[in-house]
């Protein structure tokens, strides 16, 4: 990472074959939120680095900083719901 | 309506078999994504917040029924049921699947469209006045000229790599609808004494980061030899733009950087070697063009039209016909604009039920034909006076009868952060919050004649520099704040709004619109805009209201 974040994170990317937000459970992608691998400030690196082994079918991964279970900046919360004025669709739908 | 011929076909066909297998190739990881993206931009797929974007292209801005009706069932088949109509008078579809999009692209061909150079560093997709062909001011259909650039640039190998992207816009009326002091080269066409045709050339306008009020390189260039001078303004620019700084690439900041003098200078020392050559079109190839052009089979029709007697029995009427519906240059007929701007709905959203429905509706009463406004509306140009009253009640019915147009509910807002993946803040509920607190038409009508733009970061795809009223998203401290500007504009008195004071938390902006609508309500002589009124009492009246005595 370009700077040692000050919290947790995880890492997340779009899907390739439908640009749908994913995240790195530590093995593979998942398109929940909940399922994310979190590592401490320290291990984020390594993280990264396993992310992007695994990334042959997602786009350019990359780490988040995460609060209390949600990714700390609003673009991110953003990503892993849908856009915030059509709740019918993205994540927070509740249906591909 | 222009018409592919041979050539357009074939190229765009084999376009999309070439992306049919780079997309094939991608998927099957044989190509990486730095060496596919640029592959993908090039037929207009972008990466977005929560999927793939695809923009289409629609030159100048004009549809027929049929495209319509492609367009609707593209956005069922292959997204989620709607589209987002831009202010480049372009369509986006925002839940692209890869695997899809070529299947998509082949499904456009059948209707003569497609999405190159939707993206890029070429020139875009040429946007042109949305009442072409139908303007009571106009001194011809500004398409004609426009359909010329588009043939000219599609493709241009010498302009395929500029420093920067390159947007030109054209009018032919005196009233600038196409806000083309804005764009890198503006077109206005216009007649001298003699009777003779030339162009207003305005070059280097535009908004993003460095917001710039074109300048007039030209006050008169005949109009036969506007290809030549375009290719040299391209040529200037594509060898001496910027190409080491992203954000100064742009021709306005080689106009900034060489001064007005040494760039036209340039511009005509380069002109002088192309004007005699084949670059202009010859007189019977844009007599062709123009052909494809030719005003529909308009009546002779009388004053006896009822329109008045339906306005005064209903007051919903009456508001669209005064603020939606503009006077034809043919007697009986009248420019119909079709508002995409309910009160909390999403500047610009369109269901593919209402594509179908105005597709139908343009077969009915419009000939067939469908415009796209830069403002993110919809336009029936040529529709019988006796029409508007059945045609207004089939838009109502879908959700489309909004007589709010020009007025403080017709907003203009990009997508912001609820799916670009440039924005740093929301445009959209913004937009929502001040047509929803100004939802009374008949009190938008009071205010009268108000454009406000909101833009979800500085690249300004929402036009906020040159709204009456601006609103610009920014991060701050991790949280969602607005700049607001007074006093932009973006017709033939085209101005940069003037930033009021610091820059506001999203639950106060519609407060703060609130405010400065009641101080102009306030200060206003009878019949004033509020631009005027803006231009006349200056920004402290409202700067006071807004933060009090010390910041004025």
């Amino acid at each position: 990472m370009a700077r040692q974040p000050k919290g947790p994170v995880a890492i997340t990317g779009n899907r390739l074959d439908d640009g749908r937000v994913v995240y790195f459970t530590g093995s593979r992608w998942s398109d929940v939120a909940s399922d994310a691998a979190i590592a401490q400030p320290t291990e984020a690196d390594a993280l990264l680095d396993r992310a992007r082994a695994e990334a042959a079918k997602v786009i350019d991964p990359y780490a988040i900083e995460i609060a209390k279970d949600l990714p700390s900046r609003y673009r991110e919360q953003l990503r892993a719901a849908g856009p915030s004025v059509r709740l019918d669709l993205g994540k927070q739908a509740g249906r591909p | 309506m222009y018409r592919y011929d041979e050539f357009d076909h074939r190229f765009v066909a084999e376009r999309v078999t070439q992306f049919r297998e780079q997309v094939a190739r991608r998927l099957a990881n044989e190509i990486d994504e730095e060496a596919f993206k640029p592959l993908r931009l090039m037929n207009g797929l972008y990466l977005q917040l929560h999927a793939y974007m695809l923009r289409v292209a629609i030159p100048y801005g004009t549809l027929s029924s049929r495209q319509m009706r492609a367009l609707a069932d593209i956005a069922d088949t292959y997204d989620k049921g709607y589209g987002h109509f831009t202010t480049r008078q372009n369509i986006q579809f925002n839940w692209i699947k890869l695997a899809d999009a070529p299947d998509l692209l082949d499904d456009l061909a059948k209707v003569e469209m497609h999405a190159i150079q939707t993206s890029g560093n070429c020139i875009r997709n040429v946007t042109a006045d949305q009442f072409a062909g139908a303007a009571a001011d106009e001194i011809d259909d500004p398409r004609i000229v426009s359909e010329a650039i588009r043939q000219w640039s599609t493709l241009h190998p010498e302009f395929s790599f500029l420093p920067r992207k390159f947007k030109i816009a054209v009018t032919a009326a005196p009233f600038d609808r196409a806000a083309i002091k804005v764009h890198d080269i503006g077109l206005r066409l216009s007649e001298n004494d003699d009777g003779e045709r030339g162009f207003e050339v305005v070059v280097g306008g535009g908004l993003g980061r460095t917001p710039r009020i074109g300048h007039v390189v030209r006050d008169f260039l005949p109009e036969r030899h506007l290809l030549s001078y375009l290719e040299a303004i391209l040529r200037v620019y594509n060898q001496l733009g910027r190409r080491d700084n992203l954000y100064k690439a742009r021709i306005k900041i080689l106009l900034d950087e060489s001064g007005i003098a040494e760039f036209s200078r340039l511009v005509e020392a380069e002109w002088a070697e192309l004007k005699d050559t084949a670059v202009d079109l010859p007189a019977d190839e844009l007599a062709r063009i123009a052909a494809y052009f030719a005003p529909p089979a308009f009546e002779v029709l009388g004053d006896d039209d009822g329109v008045d007697a339906a306005a005064r029995s209903n007051p919903g009427f009456a508001q669209w016909l005064r603020a939606n519906v503009v006077r034809h240059k043919v007697q009986g007929y009248a420019i119909a604009n079709v508002s995409l701007k309910p009160a909390g709905g999403i500047p610009g959203d369109a269901t593919s039920a209402q594509m179908r429905a105005v597709a139908d509706l343009a077969e009915r009463y419009s000939f067939g034909e469908i415009r796209v406004a830069h403002e993110q509306n919809l336009v029936l140009p040529h529709v019988r006076r006796a029409d508007l009253f059945a045609l207004w009640q089939a838009l109502d019915a879908a959700g489309m009868g909004d007589g709010n147009l020009g007025l403080i509910g017709d907003i203009i807002a990009c997508p912001g952060l609820d799916y670009c993946g440039l924005a740093t803040a929301r445009s959209i509920p913004v937009a929502q919050a001040i047509s929803e607190r100004f939802a009374s038409p008949a009190r938008q009508h009071e205010i009268g004649p108000l454009s406000l733009n909101i833009s979800g970061c500085i690249n300004a795809c929402g036009h906020h520099h040159v709204g009456n009223i601006g609103i610009l998203g920014v991060e701050k401290r991790g949280e969602e704040f607005y700049q607001i500007t007074l006093g932009g504009r973006a017709d033939e008195a085209a101005a940069l709004g003037e930033l009021i004071g610091p820059a506001l938390p999203a639950d106060e902006v519609a407060d703060a619109i609130e405010a400065v609508v009641e101080t102009y309500l306030a200060l206003r002589q009878p019949h004033e805009p509020f631009v005027e009124t803006y231009a006349r009492v200056g920004i402290d009246p409202f700067k006071e209201r807004l933060y009090g005595q010390a910041a004025a």
